[in-house]
């Protein structure tokens, strides 16, 4: 929390503002004098410095302009401060008085609300985003000169009644929808699967045979944003900027596409105040990584660690760690081999030197982060003109809809909310398996040489598997599905 | 034992002179040093050497360079083996070019035992592996010697086979018989110079040049009495390797498949030149002039069996030996994904269906 006081003195005429500022904080000096004047008041030519505590903390932003003009205009005993209550201030200032919004107001406001500050005066335009905060009252301040107007007569402007108008319910558009897809229902099907549990996704296939088309269209079967998950994933939006005054909150998950040029900081985050990257901004939702094996291999080795801990500390000189949350899905597509043809040896031109080559560009490591495995084909015609048990998106996001309530339920007052976060340990409370399953577990580990890491991701796919079918106890069906879907390792490449 | 000299090495190590050629230079002079010794101007003056060979010869590596690889063959493990030493494979006179010397590690084949070359694409498909196993553990019981080239796909496959079914196996390498091409072959290279032989035509440390190949070739079918063609492109090594037991009046065997696969497709135009066709692994064992010991182990298509369920024998009759997709399998049977899926999986951990590849199947 940050504190502004100021203190006139002698000395030669000035604003000078202190406290380990950033270039944009000090600036405000001007911004507030200019503002202050065009508000029809006028400062005396005296020496005023205003502090911002903890003076070693690095202030950045231009949030703290108004709190400043403010604490400025008490000190001169040109407006007053009737606050019964703590009041968290923020807002920008512009040259002719206007108070603007300002960006990563959310975070802000929850941060502050933690803290026990329950009342806040903010620029009128971040109020909606502000909102999302329960039990809290918001003072809009439009214009310098009304709001000291108010200030004066000892009143607090009144209070931001949010019109719900941004409540949920909002029909997800998407462009695409799986009853436009036909003939891939075993992929639709592993879909299905990722988004009902949150297992990462790999798809296999020759170019051209949808793998993108399918990935684009998961966010038609998302379900919608818990409560918990709406704020997280709104903080980290407006900490992003990417928050406009006509969608103050995120409703729907996000679908992040990420195209294989990007750099190591675009991904996972940074800058030199770090801002969120990729994987933060798909945080509760999808981070698509198109072409994979395009991708550098710094890129892929940097996402090893969000993948698994579910978020990503950044950290810069001086010790200061930034950590945003990563806790999203990961859906990958890419070609078998330089051709596209492998496994299909009539076709494929690959030389075994070029499959070594090309199976090293994932590291081992990194494919054991993929839950599930799926090869895509190219469609013969005869599937685009047939159209038996397709399914639709619809269809899907009930399934999907209905898996995510099992586990709401389950894992209610846990920390892992999806059955992808069950910890090995524990596994046997959560994905218990009777007797014929273990044989059928122990006859699969022999025969499709299963490591470790795999035979506990098979478990939780079936979990997921057996909540999709509603069914409480994992069948054998359930358990030869997963095993069909289980992830790949550098073996795929051996002839 | 080595009744060579390091003139008939460097003779051996001008590896673009024919072999006939350097057959006839030694019986013309027994004492290779003098002929090593002559300049150029003398050998220009001998009429029977023509203008290009005269080039080879003088551009030949000095015997200065070949010392130390001379010197070190016994320790690599090689031998040399000129054509009047008595280790040499008398099946290699009844070819017209035939090497001047060979290098060997290992054994040479068995003198009464009939040899077999088996040959076939590098990229084969699930069916030419399978058939390759096949014919090569029935040969191997009848009593024949393998031959072939050790390079990836049919021919590791088949001499792989031979080693573990307790045969001989005999790998002609298209490059110095220290240098193990393909790399990554090493085990079956070790195993072979334990229980088989390697043999080459070129000194050593000469490395697997591409033209190379067609020559060694030349050598496979010299050293065997029969060529088996599994699977071949419609332009391949394996035709090249034909075209020479054609030449060498060796017999043709190839081994249909599919008509729609490139891999069949050389091998269907042999058979429609005139080799023989493969109709199973007893009839080539009969035509081969072998008795034929080994009961089938393939099952034939159209066998299902007996105790399946009623939906994994709808899943089960749309699965053969070329390999068919999940989703080709939802299409044709009709059900529902999830339920094609689990039975495939059933039936995979039975053993009756193997996964070739992610979602990719074919029967055992």
């Amino acid at each position: 929390m940050i504190e502004v006081e100021t203190d006139v003195t002698g000395g030669l005429p000035g604003i000078h503002l202190v406290g380990n500022l950033a270039g944009e904080v000090k600036e405000g000096a001007e911004r507030i004098r200019c503002a202050i004047r065009n508000s029809g008041m006028t400062i005396p030519p005296k020496k005023m410095i205003v502090n911002l505590s903890p003076a070693d903390r690095r202030k950045t932003g231009t949030g703290y302009d108004l709190a400043i003009a403010l604490s400025l205009l008490n000190k001169l005993d040109q407006c007053p401060l009737p606050f019964e209550d703590t009041f968290l201030i923020c807002g920008e200032l512009s040259l002719d008085g206007t108070i603007r919004p300002i960006r990563g107001i959310l975070p802000i406001v929850s941060f502050a609300r933690e803290k026990g500050i329950s009342h806040f005066m903010l620029p009128a335009a971040n109020c909606a985003e502000a909102s999302l905060i329960r039990d809290i009252k918001v003072c809009p301040a439009d214009k310098l000169t009304s709001l000291i107007e108010q200030l004066k007569t000892g009143n607090l402007p009144a209070p931001y009644v949010s019109d719900n108008s941004t409540a949920s319910d909002q029909p997800v558009s998407c462009a695409i929808d799986y009853a436009d897809i036909h003939g891939q229902e075993s992929v639709k099907r592993a879909v299905e699967i990722a988004a009902s549990g949150h297992h990462n996704l790999l798809m296999i296939g020759p170019p051209g045979c949808g793998k993108t088309m399918i990935a684009r269209a998961i966010p038609s079967i998302l379900p919608e944003l818990t409560d918990r998950e709406r704020l997280e994933v709104t903080k980290i939006y407006s900490i992003a900027g990417l928050l406009d005054g006509e969608h103050p909150a995120m409703l729907t998950r996000p679908f992040r596409d990420v195209h294989h040029t990007a750099t190591k900081a675009s991904v996972i985050g940074g800058g030199v105040y770090p801002l969120p990257g990729e994987i933060s901004l798909a945080n509760g939702g999808v981070l698509f990584l198109d072409e994979l094996a395009e991708f550098q291999k710094p890129v892929l080795e940097a996402l090893r660690e969000p993948l698994e801990d579910k978020r990503i500390r950044i950290t810069r000189s001086g010790n200061h760690i930034y950590e945003y949350p990563a806790d999203f899905v990961l859906v990958a597509a890419m070609n078998p081999c330089p051709c596209g043809n492998y496994p299909d040896r009539t076709r494929c031109q690959c030389t075994p030197t070029q499959l070594k080559s090309y199976s090293q560009k994932l590291s081992q490591p990194f494919l054991d982060r993929m839950d599930l495995c799926v090869t895509v084909d190219k469609v013969a015609y005869s599937d685009l003109a047939s159209h038996q048990n397709e399914r639709s998106s619809a269809q899907m996001r009930s399934s999907v809809a209905g898996a995510h309530q099992i586990q709401l339920s389950r894992y209610a007052g846990s920390s892992i909310s999806y059955n992808a976060q069950i910890p090995a340990r524990l596994l046997n409370k959560y994905c218990p398996i009777d007797g014929s399953g273990e044989r059928l577990l122990a006859e699969a580990y022999e025969r499709l040489s299963l490591s470790a890491r795999t035979y506990h991701k098979v478990l939780r796919v079936a979990r997921t598997i057996a909540d999709i079918d509603g069914q409480k106890t994992i069948s054998l069906e359930h358990l030869s599905e997963a095993l069909t879907y289980r992830g790949i390792d550098r073996h795929f490449w051996d002839e | 034992m080595s009744s060579h000299t390091i003139f008939d090495y460097w003779l051996a190590a001008i590896t673009d002179l024919p072999g006939h050629y350097k057959i006839k230079i030694k019986k013309h002079f027994p004492d290779l040093e003098e002929f090593c010794s002559l300049s150029s101007d003398e050998i220009s003056r001998i009429p029977w050497i023509t203008d290009p060979q005269k080039t080879m010869i003088n551009r030949a590596k000095p015997i200065s360079c070949l010392q130390r690889e001379y010197e070190q063959m016994e320790s690599l493990g090689v031998r040399m083996i000129t054509w009047q030493d008595p280790e040499y494979p008398q099946i290699l006179d009844t070819v017209h070019d035939q090497p001047f010397a060979v290098f060997v590690k290992g054994t040479l084949p068995p003198a009464e035992r009939k040899t077999v070359s088996v040959v076939g694409a590098r990229a084969c498909s699930p069916y030419g592996k399978k058939q390759t196993r096949e014919l090569t553990k029935n040969l191997v019981s009848a009593g024949f010697s393998i031959v072939s080239g050790m390079a990836s796909g049919v021919d590791g496959l088949a001499q792989q086979t031979a080693l573990d079914s307790g045969g001989y196996s005999l790998a002609v390498l298209g490059c110095g018989a220290n240098i193990c091409y393909p790399k990554h072959h090493k085990v079956l290279y070790d195993k072979l110079t334990e229980h088989g032989g390697i043999l080459s035509e070129y000194p050593l440390y000469e490395q697997p040049v591409k033209y190379h190949f067609p020559q060694r070739n030349r050598l496979i079918s010299a050293l065997s009495d029969a060529v088996i063609v599994i699977e071949a492109r419609e332009k391949s090594g394996s035709l090249i390797t034909a075209d020479f037991a054609l030449e060498q009046g060796r017999d043709i065997y190839a081994l249909p498949g599919p008509v729609d696969s490139p891999l069949s497709c050389g091998c269907h135009r042999l058979i429609a030149q005139g080799a023989r066709i493969i109709l199973s692994p007893e009839q080539l064992i009969r035509d081969l002039g072998g008795t034929a010991g080994i009961t089938k182990t393939a099952v034939e298509t159209g066998d299902i069996p007996g105790d399946l369920s009623e939906t994994e024998e709808s899943v089960y009759r749309y699965l053969s030996f070329t390999p068919v997709k999940l989703s080709e399998l939802e299409l044709m049977t009709g059900l529902d994904t999830s339920l094609v899926a689990r039975t495939l999986m059933g039936l995979q951990l039975r053993g009756l269906v193997s996964e070739l590849s992610r979602q990719c199947y074919i029967r055992v």
